[in-house]
């Protein structure tokens, strides 16, 4: 008789452990199954491309974090605008994607890198996307020219912006080879065909023809804030002296709209480009910035972005002495 | 089919000893599969991820294969041990027997319903209870089915983990650690010459 009861208590307790545990998978796996991300074409096309797809309209956001240059993403660095402009024109292509909100952390870049990246986002434009740009720490020099041509721009009150203007530097090394005993003798074929050279002084001649492309990269620069910001080109001028603003001055002399974080950002797109609710929010994710955040993050700035680094003799729209 | 149960939690030796003469192997295999599923599903909802059905079967599948290779190769090593120190017992018996040690890992699934999203800072300490729990019901299992004694358990217990694990966490270690300590020698390098402060 004791046996039957141990029995039938055991036979109750599996009953309701069962009950109770097929209630608790239902649960979760209701949980875990109820937004199942989508294969795409172009995530299958692209695996770096990990954004996850589902029917809802989405805002994309696009990290543009340091020194911008031409080219492929090294192991180290994520900034290439080979990748940036790839993913730029993926997001143009995709329908659900209705705004894109330009993330950048940038002291500028070289000038070609630039423009590459603001032809990109003309197009992005122009396939009737939003584009509206947040400022983090810092979006000078080139930062603010890619900036500038979003349709919106958010910076915080601290935010170190402007420094609109060109750079060009080189360094004349000439009395230190002498004191190492080398001497350096270019043939060329034609009398500027060694300008910039770093073994000689420059000569007056070099230097207008130097200041001259500085100047047409400048006015490249300030014609590209004027259709942007739709100022005039004279105010840009004024503006456009070389400075950095604060978040808070930029605003009052109207480089950039409004002061917010990136969610005042993100909130903005999603209104001007018609998402109601919640829109879904599309953020790309980099492994190797995964992989080197597991080391210090200051060995990470000092060993792969030293601004200007990597820009040693190229023009560059850089504001150089940011980190 | 009957589960061990209030026993095992309460008085998991009693509830052992008597697994021991009487178990089911079919239960034994439905308790250690319904457990894994458990720790997966609870792993899942504490992560955060979502999966499509699919991939969650698929995950559930590779991972049942996973574990059991990997629960077979402990049960060889701790059962070469337990023979080796003394203790008496068949290798088939106590790979069903230890399904039952891992009856805890069911704990993951209503815990990952409530702490979904919890910090790591709670779900760690819950984590190092339900291992300690499966750890010890391993330990008691070993006792019960080769007559050991509890050092002796211990010792077979952790056999697969201080030969296999400990070593390949060590070297892992040693290698992030090379890569982790260059990096920052590296950059202190270039730190000091670069001009920008």
């Amino acid at each position: 008789m004791n046996e039957d009861e141990d029995q039938n208590k055991k036979a109750a307790w599996t009953t309701a452990l069962v009950v109770l545990y097929g209630a608790c998978l239902g649960a979760a796996l209701f949980q875990i199954l109820t937004l199942p991300p989508e294969k795409s074409a172009s995530a299958k096309e692209t695996p770096r491309m990990s954004m996850k797809r589902d029917s809802r309209p989405s805002v994309a956001v696009v990290p543009i974090y340091g020194t911008i240059t031409i080219g492929e993403d090294g192991p180290f660095t994520n900034n290439g605008t080979d990748r940036l402009n790839k993913r730029l024109k993926e997001i143009g292509e995709r329908d659900d994607v209705k705004a894109v909100v330009l993330r950048i952390n940038s002291p500028g870049g070289s000038v070609g890198a630039v423009q590459e990246v603001c032809d990109e986002i003309e197009k992005l434009k122009a396939s009737g996307k939003t584009v509206v740009a947040s400022m983090g720490d810092i979006a000078a020099s080139g930062g603010y020219y890619i900036a500038a041509s979003a349709d919106k721009i958010y910076a915080n009150p601290g935010t170190l912006t402007g420094s609109i203007g060109v750079i060009f530097e080189l360094a004349n090394v000439e009395e230190l080879i002498k004191k190492i005993g080398v001497k350096v003798d270019p043939i060329k074929s034609s009398v500027h065909k060694d300008i910039g050279s770093p073994f000689r002084a420059m000569s007056q001649d070099e230097k207008i023809i130097m200041q001259s492309v500085i100047d047409d990269a400048y006015g490249q620069f300030v014609d590209a804030v004027a259709k942007g910001r739709k100022m005039d080109r004279e105010q840009v001028k004024i503006l456009a002296d070389g400075r950095i603003y604060s978040g808070t001055q930029a605003k009052s002399n109207g480089l950039i709209d409004e002061l917010g974080n990136l969610e005042a950002a993100i909130a903005k797109a999603a209104e001007l480009s018609g998402i109601k609710g919640k829109p879904k929010i599309l953020y790309e994710e980099v492994p190797w910035e995964r992989f080197l955040q597991s080391f210090s993050q200051s060995s990470k700035q000092t060993l792969f972005r030293l601004p200007g680094s990597q820009l040693a003799g190229h023009l560059a729209y850089l504001w150089q002495y940011s980190e | 089919m009957t589960l061990p149960v209030p026993e095992i939690f309460f008085s998991p030796q009693k509830a052992i000893d008597e697994l021991k003469n009487s178990f089911s192997v079919t239960n034994a295999v439905i308790i250690q599969l319904s457990a894994w599923l458990s720790c997966l599903t609870g792993l899942f909802l504490l992560s955060g991820r979502q999966a499509t059905l699919g991939q969650f079967i698929f995950m559930v599948i590779f991972s049942a294969l996973f574990l059991a290779c990997f629960k077979t190769a402990s049960a060889l090593m701790m059962h070469l041990f337990a023979e080796s120190l003394g203790g008496e017992g068949k290798i088939t018996k106590l790979m069903f027997l230890l399904c039952y040690a891992d009856v805890p890992l069911h704990f993951f699934l209503p815990l990952g319903l409530l702490l979904k999203n919890a910090s790591f800072f709670w779900i760690a300490p819950i984590f190092m209870l339900i291992a300690a729990w499966v750890l010890s019901l391993t330990l008691k299992t070993l006792k019960s089915h080769y007559g050991l004694s509890g050092p002796r358990a211990f010792a077979a217990a952790a056999a697969p983990s201080l030969l296999v694990i400990a070593p390949l966490g060590a070297l892992l270690t040693m290698v992030a650690g090379f890569f982790a300590g260059s990096a920052i020698l590296i950059s202190q390098i270039f730190h000091h010459m670069s001009l920008i402060p």
